[in-house]
């Protein structure tokens, strides 16, 4: 039997047809937009439809309104306990241990990530797993524009590492949208307006690729997947398993997305708020979050 | 080098499926290099700089697929 278990918060009424088919979901389109129908393996997204008992392999039509899914003409009621909140939650207790598993999840992604990801950025003895030719001179284009980036031409570098490497959304895309995660966490983290750098990034990121476009914007809206969530629950509350049990959750998307995404993310948290807003105004930003309670500087 | 060239336009396939045709390619008897990649602007500059860009991959957008072998010999072409 078919059951709705979850519709991301993102989603909006219209009719969507088949852009493109996986084994574990299928992306829909209304020609602007993207809605993902996927299993209860991908789980809970901004634009995630996670239906349990559906053969995605059947799926051509979508329609939904607003209290109402329709898939290929069966109807799904929408039970509002089901939306999926996909905003960061900074409502947590441990934000003292945020540093200290930072880099723990930094050692996972090196331990445990596969072998052709951008997580070569952070070890390059991986870079033995790339073959000599064009495989190294895609890593090494990447490793250049990363370098940009984080010497402070920002838009220079992001403008060269759109678009650029390996998969379905090319890797550099994946490490962008997860840099723009790590912009609004330190954004929401030290009260900071990195709105204009975010929407600058995005926009000197995008392509034609609906599916790199999607995943670029939500990154910039700050709107998570339930794993990128979850690890950021862990980084806050939780400890070395639970980093390394949602590492490894983040770690299955795609072949290397999850990883190019999470060290994108990585680098840019670890930067803190001094790269992005220079020393002085990075001090006032960490004393007013000392003074909130959150003791990072303790 | 010969550099062969291929492009599926409109057809999606996931990253472990592109990875998996990448590493079979690159595996093929006389195969120097190969690349699985899509067609971006910024992909297309890092064809040219290893000697895989094709001369039809000029024309290929950010949602082509391109797929791009330099052999050894000219009968590897096929």
């Amino acid at each position: 039997m078919m059951e709705l278990v979850s519709v991301g918060d993102r989603i909006e009424e219209g009719s969507y047809e088949v852009h493109s088919r996986f084994h574990r979901a299928v992306n829909l389109t209304d020609g602007n937009r993207l809605v993902s129908l996927v299993d209860e393996e991908i789980g809970a997204g901004p634009l995630n439809l996670v239906v349990r008992g559906l053969d995605l392999s059947r799926i051509s039509f979508l329609r939904i309104d607003r209290q109402v899914i329709l898939l290929d003409g069966r109807r799904l009621g929408i039970d509002p306990d089901r939306y999926y909140r996909s905003g960061i939650d900074l409502g947590y207790g441990r934000a003292q241990a945020f540093w200290e598993n930072l880099v723990r999840f930094g050692k996972f992604l090196v331990e445990i990530s596969p072998p052709k990801s951008l997580v070569v950025l952070l070890d390059e003895r991986r870079m033995e797993h790339f073959r000599p030719g064009f495989e190294r001179v895609v890593v090494e284009r990447i490793a250049s524009e990363v370098g940009k980036v984080f010497a402070g031409d920002l838009l220079g570098g992001i403008k060269s590492l759109g678009g650029c490497g390996f998969g379905l959304t090319p890797s550099g895309d994946d490490f962008i949208a997860g840099l723009l995660i790590g912009m609004n966490l330190l954004q929401r983290m030290y009260g900071m307006d990195l709105s204009s750098s975010l929407e600058e990034v995005f926009q000197a990121s995008r392509s034609g690729n609906l599916l790199s476009d999607t995943l670029l914007y939500l990154g910039k809206e700050g709107l998570l997947c339930e794993r990128m969530k979850n690890l950021i629950w862990a980084l806050f509350e939780g400890g070395k398993e639970e980093i390394r049990s949602h590492a490894e959750r983040l770690l299955l998307v795609g072949e290397t997305s999850g990883a190019d995404l999470g060290t994108g993310f990585y680098l840019t948290v670890q930067s803190g708020p001094w790269f992005w807003l220079g020393n002085d105004r990075a001090d006032r930003a960490s004393h007013r979050w000392a003074q909130k309670g959150g003791d990072l500087w303790s | 080098m010969v550099v062969v060239g291929r492009i599926k336009r409109g057809a999606y396939f996931d990253s472990v499926t592109l990875m998996t045709v990448g590493k079979e390619v690159s595996g093929m008897g006389g195969v120097i290099d190969a690349a699985v990649v899509m067609g971006t602007e910024e992909n297309k500059s890092i064809l040219a700089a290893a000697g895989l860009l094709a001369p039809e991959f000029e024309e290929a957008g950010d949602t082509d697929l391109l797929i791009g072998a330099g052999a050894d010999k000219a009968c590897d072409r096929r």
